[in-house]
Formats: structure tokens, sequence, C-alpha cells
């Protein structure tokens, strides 16, 4: 499997980790730095607008604290001093010219008492000193009137237009006049609108703040939007914007409460702090509005210069490591060129002297030792693989040795005609320890073996080269299977270093008399398939393998031949052929594939057994010496 | 059209900017949008000449409780109907019964309790159309000034005005046993707001929201509707002269139709009917808060379209109702039947 190729460099991966950390340690800074600073930054600013609201406060109150003064003087002095009306006039007249705070001074009797003393205003006009009787005869169902008359204590009203006498805008303090415990008419004393707008108007906070005052109903007595002022209350406001938190604000500052709220960015104010706080001769109520980023202006700014500065110290990082990355990698691109050179089979390839640190130090004497390695094992390797081919060589003669021992199948010169004869040998490796042979030993007798010499490799070749060379002369000598075999257990047993023992059968045909004579010394059955495709198996054996007991006696067995038989012989490669489950084709296997052969014919049989054993064994990796050996005799239809 | 104190200040504004208006007219420039059409020669759309002239005045200053004559004068309704209605600024300056009786107006608005007992004086009005189908009329007190339902009203003041339906609460405490301390006031509620009575009678579609937007919420506020405690006294109505109606009959009929269209168009297109108010107020300079118009609105297509099937129609049920009311109380009150009173009626 190929290993996935990092395309990504040391110095990016570097940089991408930095930043990573970088922007984790950042995010955590600024949270906890909004955090814990907002709060302080909140506070702040409540401080900060609240004293700028108490200092206006303080101002619209001195003004209202002194028209009270006044109006209180004025009573005093009626109730202690009896006056003539003109001097009181006169000394009305003083009062308003000397303290701009005054603008008209307005004396009302309750008609109800039937005094005639009815109502009259002081005021000047192009500094003229004017006296108007109240002109509206119903001035007892006016609020300046009414109001404190019917509570009985001191009164200031909402603005309101004088359309008679100074054709202002006017605030009044009225105060009921008191004769004898009994209310019987109320003073009143008008100050401009217009002066206390004057010092709430021009209000500026930071940037976008902005200050509004309210009456006590929540009339809008001031407002940057001057179109909004007298017609709207904070209330009407906050019907007409859908903003309930708007309405609550105003609730809350017309009770008189104190409070810096935060107000929704849906709100009219957008999101900004309110501060509000009452005018305490009144109860009207001042409110400053500062926009949120105002407040967090400063904050904002320094997270801003913080993150400057952390994206500076990135780029530096990143520039530096980049560099240095380039400098300290270097060696490894030195040495990455040395290693595809070595792998190419340059194994002197001269190392780099650039051994600037330990570790790349260590580093060139690692590629050093390796390159010694490499050279020795190399050295080896060539050694070893020369070796290897003679050896391989001599394998090969000696298995080109042993094809020569084998009989070819080909026409043979030796072979009688009343015989076909045809053998199979496949060696599992190069060279084999199976074997089979036939030959006439006279004219009248015809020898054939098979064998399998236990083991496997060169011992099993020699000996099996033995059992051949050893056959082919004792044969000459013995016409006798069991003798044959007895000899050549003795032989075996002497002068077998190895001591691989044999199992053979070898028979030999009476040509004369159709008889066979067979010994099966430890081999696999014998299998004799009659014209009419009938078998006969001889599984009997007649000793052990030979070659491994001195003077084992062996027995052998004739039988007689019909026209037309055919033996087959086999090693025990065919029935120990195993398939993929590990299974063995066993002798039942291989006589299931000998009922369904057909005509006899040697070729064609040992061919078909063949055949159907690599079928059943196709998908095994396990491979033994495959030996088939099949003769027919006096077969009626073959040409003679 | 009990209007609060503070607004009365305005007035003034309100006739310079009428004189203002006058002038511009006068010299023939550019006509007023609303104003200018009614009562100038508009040569370029239609002969105002061929069409009948004739004067309204409402029964308060502008605002969204005339809004159906507004939207009949701008939308062509009355000039469809041959009229050419000049809409005059009422207000307190203009009482609207001494108006019509000295002739200074054709056609004006009265409240059906006003007209009946003003008429015991003259017995001439005639009533051409009822806007109003429900009474508007309340009285509401502070919860937390310890007035949480009936019986807490005993021994309060109650602030009613001195003129328009100061009877019709009278009525109410007679009926209920209830012995308040009457205060008379004016067209304010501050007093109520200050303290300085504990309850007032108000009309729902005005002062009621101005309370409310003063602050008040409406759970906060003990409120008893005239029109749930069998005293649902009609109020809106267009009225004339019988010496104008007998001369003008077809012209006086087509004035009720062409304004109860302008009412029935005002309430199925209450955006555009609320700007034209608004754009009237400001104009007039009266001080001009878009969402107490918009309640007024709502509040003004409650009454119009209290009784569905009934809408423009003065019943003679109702008629009887404030009749038998007036005897009652031995207040003057109208001698004319009901047919005189109504003739659309027949």
């Amino acid at each position: 499997m190929a290993a996935k190729h990092e395309d990504r460099t040391i110095a990016f991966q570097i940089i991408t980790f930095i930043f990573f950390f970088l922007f984790i340690i950042f995010s955590v800074y600024v949270g906890t730095t909004r955090l814990l600073f907002s709060r302080i930054m909140t506070d702040n600013a409540q401080e900060s607008v609240g004293h700028l609201a108490h200092e206006t406060i303080n101002l619209i109150d001195g003004r209202f604290t002194k028209v009270e003064a006044l109006s209180k003087a004025l009573l005093d002095l009626r109730r202690m001093a009896s006056l003539s009306e003109a001097d009181y006039n006169s000394f009305m007249y003083s009062l308003i010219y000397e303290h701009h705070e005054l603008e008209c001074i307005t004396i009302a009797y309750d008609p109800s008492l039937g005094n005639g003393l009815g109502a009259k205003s002081v005021f000047y006009r192009n500094n003229r000193e004017m006296v108007l009787p109240y002109p509206n005869s119903d001035y007892q169902y006016l609020d300046w009137f009414q109001i404190p008359f019917l509570l009985q204590r001191n009164f200031w009203t909402e603005p309101w237009f004088d359309a008679s006498a100074t054709q202002q805008v006017l605030v009044s303090f009225c105060q009921p006049i008191f004769e004898d415990g009994k209310c019987i008419g109320i003073i009143r004393l008008d100050t401009k609108l217009v002066d206390l707008q004057n010092i709430v108007t021009p209000l500026k906070l930071k940037r976008s703040g902005f200050a509004f005052l309210i009456s006590n109903l929540g009339t809008l007595i001031t407002h940057p939007a001057d179109s909004l002022v007298m017609d709207e209350s904070i209330f009407s406001l906050a019907e007409d914007t859908g903003d309930q938190q708007l309405r609550k604000l105003g609730q809350a500052m017309v009770k008189g409460e104190v409070g810096f709220v935060r107000t929704s960015p849906q709100s009219v104010f957008g999101d900004s702090w309110v501060y509000y706080s009452p005018i305490y001769s009144n109860n009207w109520s001042l409110g400053i509005v500062i926009a949120n980023n105002d407040v967090m202006r400063d904050l904002n700014l320094l997270l801003i210069i913080q993150l400057l500065i952390s994206i500076v110290a990135f780029l530096t990082i990143s520039i530096i490591v980049y560099y240095r990355t380039l400098s300290v990698s270097k060696p490894l691109r030195v040495f990455t060129g040395v290693a595809e050179k070595i792998g190419q089979g340059d194994f002197n390839v001269a190392l780099p002297d650039i051994g600037k640190s330990y570790e790349i130090d260590r580093l060139t004497q690692s590629f050093a030792a390796m390159q010694n390695s490499l050279k020795e094992y190399i050295r080896n390797l060539q050694i070893t693989s020369a070796e290897k081919n003679r050896i391989i060589a001599e394998v090969r003669i000696a298995s080109e040795i042993q094809r020569k021992l084998i009989p070819r199948n080909e026409k043979h010169p030796d072979v009688p005609s009343e015989i076909r004869i045809h053998g199979v040998l496949e060696p599992a490796n190069e060279i084999g320890g199976d074997l089979f042979d036939y030959f006439p030993i006279d004219d009248r007798h015809f020898c054939f073996g098979i064998a399998d010499v236990a083991g496997k490799g060169i011992a099993a070749a020699m000996t099996m080269s033995m059992v051949s060379t050893f056959l082919r002369t004792i044969a000459k000598y013995h016409l006798s299977t069991n003798e044959i075999l007895e000899q050549m257990n003795n032989f075996l047993v002497r002068n077998n270093i190895e001591a691989n023992f044999v199992t053979i059968l070898l028979g030999i045909i009476d040509l004369q008399e159709d008889t066979l004579e067979f010994s099966n010394a430890g081999h696999v059955p014998l299998f004799v398939r009659k014209i009419n495709r009938n078998y006969q198996k001889y599984a009997e054996t007649h000793s052990t393998a030979v070659g491994m007991f001195e003077n084992l006696k062996i027995a052998s067995e004739s039988i007689k031949l019909d026209l037309g038989d055919e033996l087959i012989l086999f090693t025990d490669g065919i029935t120990e052929a195993m398939n993929e489950k590990e299974e063995f084709l066993t002798v039942a296997g291989l006589e299931s594939i000998i009922r369904d052969l057909g005509t006899p014919n040697p070729e064609t049989t040992a061919n078909t057994i063949l055949y159907r054993v690599h079928d059943f064994c196709r998908n095994s990796q396990e491979k033994d010496d495959i030996t088939i050996l099949t003769l027919d005799y006096k077969h009626p239809k073959r040409n003679p | 059209m009990k209007f609060a104190d503070y607004t009365r200040p305005f007035c003034f504004y309100a006739i310079l900017g009428g004189l203002f208006l006058l002038a511009i007219l006068a010299c023939q420039k550019e006509p007023d949008a609303w104003h200018g059409k009614s009562h100038l020669a508009n040569s370029a759309a239609e002969p105002t000449d061929s069409l009948f002239k004739l004067r309204f005045l409402p029964q308060w200053t502008h605002q969204a409780q005339f809004a159906g004559v507004y939207m009949a004068e701008k939308k062509g309704f009355y000039r469809s109907y041959g009229l050419d209605v000049k809409i005059l600024p009422g207000g307190a300056d203009a009482p609207s019964y001494d108006n019509l009786q000295s002739g200074k107006t054709d056609i004006t608005q009265l409240f059906l309790i006003t007209a009946m007992t003003r008429d015991a004086e003259n017995r001439n009005l005639v009533n051409l159309a009822q806007i109003s189908q429900k009474s508007a009329l309340m009285l509401v007190g502070k919860k937390d000034r310890g007035i949480q339902s009936q019986k807490d009203m005993n021994g309060r003041s109650l602030g009613l005005w001195r003129s328009d339906f100061r009877d019709l609460s009278l009525i109410y405490l007679k009926q209920n046993k209830l012995n308040m301390d009457i205060v008379n006031v004016d067209f304010t509620i501050n007093l109520f707001l200050n303290n300085a009575i504990d309850m007032i009678n108000v009309m729902r579609y005005n002062e009621y929201h101005r309370i409310l937007q003063a602050g008040i919420d409406p759970d906060d506020l003990f409120t008893i509707n005239f029109s749930e405690e069998g005293l649902n006294i009609i109020e809106d109505g267009l009225y004339c002269t019988r010496a104008y109606y007998n001369r003008y009959p077809e012209q006086c009929k087509r004035f009720a139709e062409a304004t109860l269209d302008g009412w029935v168009y005002a309430i199925n297109h209450q955006e555009e009917t609320l700007e034209t108010v608004l754009n009237i107020m400001r104009r007039h300079h009266i001080p001009s808060n878009k969402p107490h118009q918009a309640w007024m609105l709502q509040e003004m297509r409650n009454v119009f379209m209290a009784r569905p099937s009934e809408i423009g129609i003065l019943r003679k049920t109702d008629f009887e109702l404030v009749k038998n009311l007036l005897i009652e109380q031995n207040n003057p009150v109208t001698p004319q039947s009901y047919e005189s009173f109504y003739p659309n009626g027949r």
C-alpha cells in the first residue's frame, strides 16, 4: 500500500500551529477582557453620565428653587406689609426686571369668593411694564389655578403657551395664597421653557450622546429632535414604535426613580445606555442617552490595537519561522539528494559536511553508518547470489540426469509390441524423489516399477538414482519381484546415508504365460482395469517400505492378465493431492476418476487422471511429486 | 372632543396658520392640497362654479374624530355628489351649535344629547346622519388610589366637564346611588394625572388614551363604560338648521351620504386616512401624535360600525331614550318629534 505523501512543508505546519494557538489565546484574551472591563466601562460611564446629569439637574433645580423662593418672598411681603396695589405691582416689576428667570407674575383669586379681585398678570412687553387683567373669566378651570387650588399645595405646570400676555412657552410655579387658613387664590410665577431647553439641549456626550427632559406626565420637554418636543410623550413614542422597554423606562422616570439601563438595538434609542434622574423641584426627569458603542469605545479601541499587535506579531513570527525552518531543513534537503543517489545504487556518494547542530551531526554519522552497512550487505549479497547460482546450476544438472533415468514415452524400441506404456512424472521441485521405470528383462519378461522416496531434495534424488540404477542392474539376474526388492532393501540399508526409505511397487509380466508377478513394498494400491471398464484394486502390501530394515522378507503375488487389461500405478502424490479445503483426494477419489475413464489407452488414461488431479487441487498451495504409470496388455484394438 | 388643556395654547398657532393659509389662497398660489380645492375656483379640474358651496364646522379642532369628512373631501366624494365643501377649523373658539345658529356654518357636528338639549331653545335642528352608534363615554379612576370597584367611588372626587355630558354622569351616579364630590373641569386630564381629583369622565377614543400615554397601564385603571351600563347614549351626528334644510334638502342628503361614504373609506383605508389626518393637523399647527390619532381612528371605527346594519341612521329608540332621560332629569329637551328631528329617516 502506497503511503500518503505529506505535501505540506514543515514551515507551513509550524506556522499553522502557531496561528491556531495564537487565535485561541487571543480569543480567550478578548473574551476575558471584554467580560471584565465592560462592567468597569459601564460603571465609569454611569459615574460620568451621572455627574453630568446631576450638574444639569442642579442648574435646573437652582432655577426652579429661585423661582419658588421669589414666590415665597412675594407672598411674605403681601402678608406682612399692607402695600398699595401700585407699590405691590412696582415690587413685582422690579423682581421680574432683576431676575431674568422670571417672565411674568400672575395673581389670581378664587372667583367663587365674590370679592371681585379676579386675576391679573404683570410682565414686560417691549421693555414696558404691562398689567393685564386675566382675559379668561374661566381661569379657575385652568391647570395652573385648579390643580394647586384643589391640592392646596405648590405646583409646577406642564409647559404651556401663553397666548395672551408673554406669548411664550412657559413653565409656571403656582403657589396657593392662604388667608385665615383658607386658600383664596393662586400666585403664579412664569419662567421661560426655552431657558430650560438651553440648559439641556447643548449637552453632548462623546459622539452620539444626548439629553432629554420629560415632564412628570411623560411629555417630552426637550429632545434633540425638535419635532417631538411638546407633541409627543415618551409613552407615545413607545407606542408608535411598539417599544415596551421604552414605556417601562418612561414609567420609571415619571415615578422619580434614578437608574442606568441599557436599551435594546430595536428601541428608539438603539443599543444605548440611558441614565435618568428626577428634577427634585417638580418631578420632571432628565434622561441622558449614550450609545453602547460610545461607552465601550475605549475598550473596543484597546482590543482593536491588541488585535493589530497580534496580527503584526503573528506575521513577524511567521516570517522568522519560515526562514529559520528553511535554514534548518537545508541539511535535510541535502540528505534527501544523497538518499536518492544511494537508492539508485551509488553507495560511494560523498556525505555533505554540514554538521552545524547536534541533530544534523548525528544524522550525518547515521547516514555514514547506513552507507557502510549497505555496502557490506550488498557485498555479502553478491557472494551469496554467486553461490546460489552455482548450486542452482548444479541442481539443474542433477535434475537433467534424473530425467534421463526416467524412460521417455515415445515409442521405445525395447518395449515389446504387446504392451503400450505411458508414464508421467511431475516433480514438485527442480529435483524429486519419485521414480518410474520399465524395461524388458529378456524376450519373455517385461519389468516395470514405480517408487516414492521419502523426503525431498538432493538426498531423495540421490536415493531415487540409486534405486533406478540398482533396479536396472539386478533385474538381469532375478526374475522374481520379491527377490529383486529384498536385494534392493539390503543395498539401500547398507548404502543409504540419509536412511530414506522407499515405497515401491514392482511388477514383471510374463508375456508367454500372460501373468503378472508383483510386489508392493509399502506403496499405494495397484489398479487393474478390465476391458469392460470394471477395475480391480490390489491394495495388499507385501512388506513395509524398503531401505529401513535389513533382510526384510518380501512376498510377491501373481495374477493372470486378460487381453486388454490396463494397469494403473501411481504414487501418493495423487491420493494425497490436497484441495483448498485441505482435503486429500484419497484412494476413493482416485477410484471415482478411474470409474469415469473411457476406452483403455495408457496415454489418455494417464493424462486424464493428471488433469483431474490438477483440477482437484488447482487452488491449493501444497505441491508434491506426482507420478503415474499406465500400461495396457495385448489390447485387441491395437494395430500390431 | 374634549381636549387636554395643553393643546389649548396651540389654538393661537392654529389661527395664525389659518390666516397664513388664507393669505396664500388669496394670492392664488398653489391651492392647498385638501383645503384649497373645495372653495377655490379650480379651473383645471372641475368647474367648481357648478358645484353647490357648503360649509362644515367640526365641533373640535382637527383630529381623527372627523376622519370621514376629510376623506370624503380628499377622495372627491363631495364633488361627485355635486358639492363644494369647505371644512372650517373648529375648536373652543368656534362653538359649533352657536356658529350654526349664527350662520357661520351650514352644517356642523354635535353630540345627540347636546343637540336635543340645546334644541329646546330654537327648535330648529335637523339631524342629517348619525355617525356614532355607541357611547364612548367612560369614568376612570386609579386603582392605586383605592378605587377598585363601584362602591369605592363613594365620597371621592369626580371631575366632570363643565358642558357636555356631565348630566349623563350625574344620571349614572343617581341611578347607582353614588355620592361623589363633583369638580368642574375644563378639557384637561392633568387634574386627574396629578391626583387633584380621584376620577374623571373621558371619551374612550381621546382622553382615555391620553391617560395611557401618560404612562398609566390599562390594568392600573378602574373604568366604567357607559355603553355597558344601560346608558349607551350615542354621540356624533351631522346637523343643520331647519331653514337650511328646507331650502336645500337635496344637498343636505347628499352631504350626509357623501360623508358616510367618506367614513367607510376611512375605515377601510386607515393608514392613508391617518396620514391625511396628521397632515391636516400639522398644517394647522395642532400638536399631532400619530399613535393617538391611530387609536382614535380605530375607536371611531368601533363607534361607527357598532351596529353594522344601521350605519348612519338615527334610530327612534335612541331618540326616545335621550328624550326620556332628559325629561326624567328635568333638563331642557327638544320639543320636536323624531320624524321632524330626523326627516331623512322617512
